[in-house]
């Protein structure tokens, strides 16, 4: 059984742990610079804590790196050079320059994938973008939103609490996705402009408004916040082509809706789809992916590559945001502070 | 009717809400439709009959029944022709948005009401619609605290015929739709927009509703950003919708997600 060790122990590496828990792999262990956030993860997921990150990585085949983005690099670096399958959370790193140090480290080290978490796992995503590829002919305008309170526990991070930094704020933080998904459905852009909030006095209620311009002539905007009140968090998709449109939201009420205490009685966990098959929720499918690509060679559907791209798209927004103009990403230089 | 009723003439059915402007006349107390003048005399007669008032082949000659009101419903570019035809011979005109497809028809337009005194309003119903009424009131209360960004769309069907002629409709989907977003959010905020960015696309054919124009300009979908008084605006209008769509309202979707009250 593929083994597996997770870096980062934090929140986002607790959605992982559930869909790890329910893959046939084997769970080896954790490495966190907290190594009480280590040990916490032992007793509620089983495996052990590694003192060191070497220690991890000579008892695994595969790592999950799930630290937060300003600190990506190192295990990245180090997973690499130990010949690791790797899979990283996004924003791949905080500069264009650190992505590219780290692709290039995987492929010089035929490193089986590495690949930026991300919402291409998604029923409604990847289902909005298969009916455009197969039934709405060609793209036109796509529009996304994924919206959501300032993230609280991550507000440690320089990346959300520099707003004066070029690389901050909810573009980075969360518009990246949409960006690398409006880039898998419509291919390379050419140009973008942004206007937002981060560089104001109010970075908490980060709010940014991307428009896109593709090489095929698609037009795109992409919405992300933090300005929603805490408890809501919100995506839409809305892909336009010449032969129909396709939408989705997150507030469509869904054909059946479950809706029960978790398990530990602390709020709800809120299920719709039906049937939302264990196999439909887009961490799990995405980690199963990673699995099925280094068990199987299958080739992996975001590759580094289209991490270091996602970021690119971010940075190049960031900079419009900051000098309100519009940005060519053929010519895109990034800004080092 | 009474002496004291309200004599209302169409002054064509080019644009389709000529249709909803007849009916909602026709449902009002107090008001009599006296007639129409359509350009299509074939189909204005049609019109005539469907709604059981008088056809007119020549406009003078409808302008000329004492009329107090028109609603103007022709091309986008007629409309500046057909209100210099009816201003100082009517109290009251009501013409189809957009005004006009450039400046200075829009500015000739109100400066020719004004100097004879006819009531000018340009036909933006969404401001009626009791959703964006309660959406007003809830903005003018500050409910929302400090708005920090609007975004909004305006999808339709490509409704084909001279929406798709340049030069009488003055740019497809991007002036046609435009107008009512960006008129909710001037009323809004009472403030004018400062900046535009936008991107259009106009080689889109819409297949689903039979058009294959190629000759023509077709600007279909946009996605236009505003800054307007500090406050970040995106408008994205469209004729991208199928023509399921046209049959019900519009969509017309205003989503206020930067909802976080000001402490």
């Amino acid at each position: 059984m593929t083994r597996i060790g997770v870096i980062g122990t934090g929140a986002i590496a607790q959605v992982h742990l559930d869909a790890w828990a329910q893959l046939p792999v084997e769970l080896v262990g954790y490495y966190d610079v907290d190594q009480a956030a280590a040990e916490r993860a032992v007793a509620k997921y089983g495996g052990q804590a590694f003192p060191t990150l070497d220690a991890l990585l000579d008892a695994v085949d595969m790592v999950d790196i799930c630290t937060p983005g300003t600190a990506h690099k190192g295990p990245v670096l180090a997973a690499a050079a130990a010949g690791k399958a790797i899979i990283c959370e996004k924003p791949l790193a905080r500069s264009l320059a650190d992505c590219v140090e780290m692709v290039g480290a995987c492929e010089a080290a035929g490193c089986r994938s590495i690949r930026p978490t991300w919402c291409a796992s998604f029923p409604s995503l990847s289902g909005s973008k298969r009916r455009w590829t197969t039934a709405l002919g060609d793209p036109g305008v796509i529009r996304t939103t994924r919206a959501g309170a300032f993230p609280g526990r991550a507000a440690v991070s320089p990346a959300r609490t520099t707003a004066t930094s070029h690389a901050a704020g909810v573009v980075l933080d969360v518009g990246i996705h949409d960006l690398d998904f409006q880039r898998w459905c419509c291919g390379e852009v050419t140009h973008v402009f942004t206007r937002g909030t981060t560089f104001t006095e109010d970075p908490r209620n980060d709010h940014a408004l991307i428009t896109l311009r593709f090489a095929n002539g698609a037009i795109g905007h992409v919405q992300c916040a933090w300005a929603l009140p805490s408890g809501i968090f919100r995506t839409r998709v809305e892909l336009a082509g010449d032969e129909g449109i396709a939408e989705w939201d997150s507030l469509d009420v869904p054909s059946l809706l479950v809706q029960r205490r978790n398990d530990d009685d602390t709020g709800v966990e809120t299920r719709g789809h039906s049937p939302w098959d264990t196999e439909l929720q887009p961490y799990y499918a995405e980690l199963a992916h990673f699995v099925d690509c280094f068990e199987n060679g299958a080739p992996p559907r975001v590759t580094g590559h289209d991490g270091l791209m996602a970021v690119k798209l971010a940075l190049a927004a960031i900079e419009s945001m900051r000098t309100g103009a519009p940005v060519e990403i053929a010519t895109f230089q990034e800004v080092t502070a | 009717m009474s002496s004291q009723s309200i004599r209302m003439g169409m002054l064509s059915f080019a644009h389709q809400h000529a249709v909803s402007y007849a009916q909602n006349l026709q449902r009002l107390p107090g008001v009599e439709i006296v007639g129409l003048w359509n350009e299509d005399a074939a189909k204005g007669q049609e019109y005539a009959q469907r709604f059981g008032m008088e056809f007119y082949a020549d406009p003078n000659a409808l302008l000329d029944q004492e009329l107090d009101g028109v609603i103007i419903c022709s091309a986008n570019t007629h409309h500046r022709r057909d209100v210099d035809l009816a201003a100082g011979r009517v109290r009251g005109i009501l013409c189809e948005k957009p005004i006009s497809t450039n400046m200075a028809d829009g500015q000739a337009i109100i400066d020719r009401c004004r100097d004879t005194g006819t009531q000018l309003q340009i036909a933006f119903p969404v401001r009626f619609h009791p959703v964006f009424a309660q959406l007003k009131a809830l903005l003018d209360r500050g409910e929302l605290g400090r708005i920090l960004a609007v975004e909004c769309t305006n999808h339709g069907s490509m409704p084909g015929s001279w929406f798709v002629q340049k030069e009488l409709s003055g740019g497809g989907a991007v002036i046609d739709h435009t107008v009512h977003v960006i008129d909710l959010l001037r009323w809004f905020w009472g403030a004018e927009v400062t900046e535009i960015y936008a991107e259009i696309g106009e080689s889109l054919r819409i297949r689903a509703s039979g058009h294959r124009r190629r000759g023509h300009a077709l600007l279909c979908a946009q996605q236009r950003r505003l800054r307007h008084a500090g406050h970040q605006l995106v408008a994205s209008p469209s004729w991208l919708h199928g023509r399921r769509q046209d049959r019900g309202h519009r969509r017309t979707g205003c989503g206020l997600l930067t909802c976080r009250a000001s402490t």
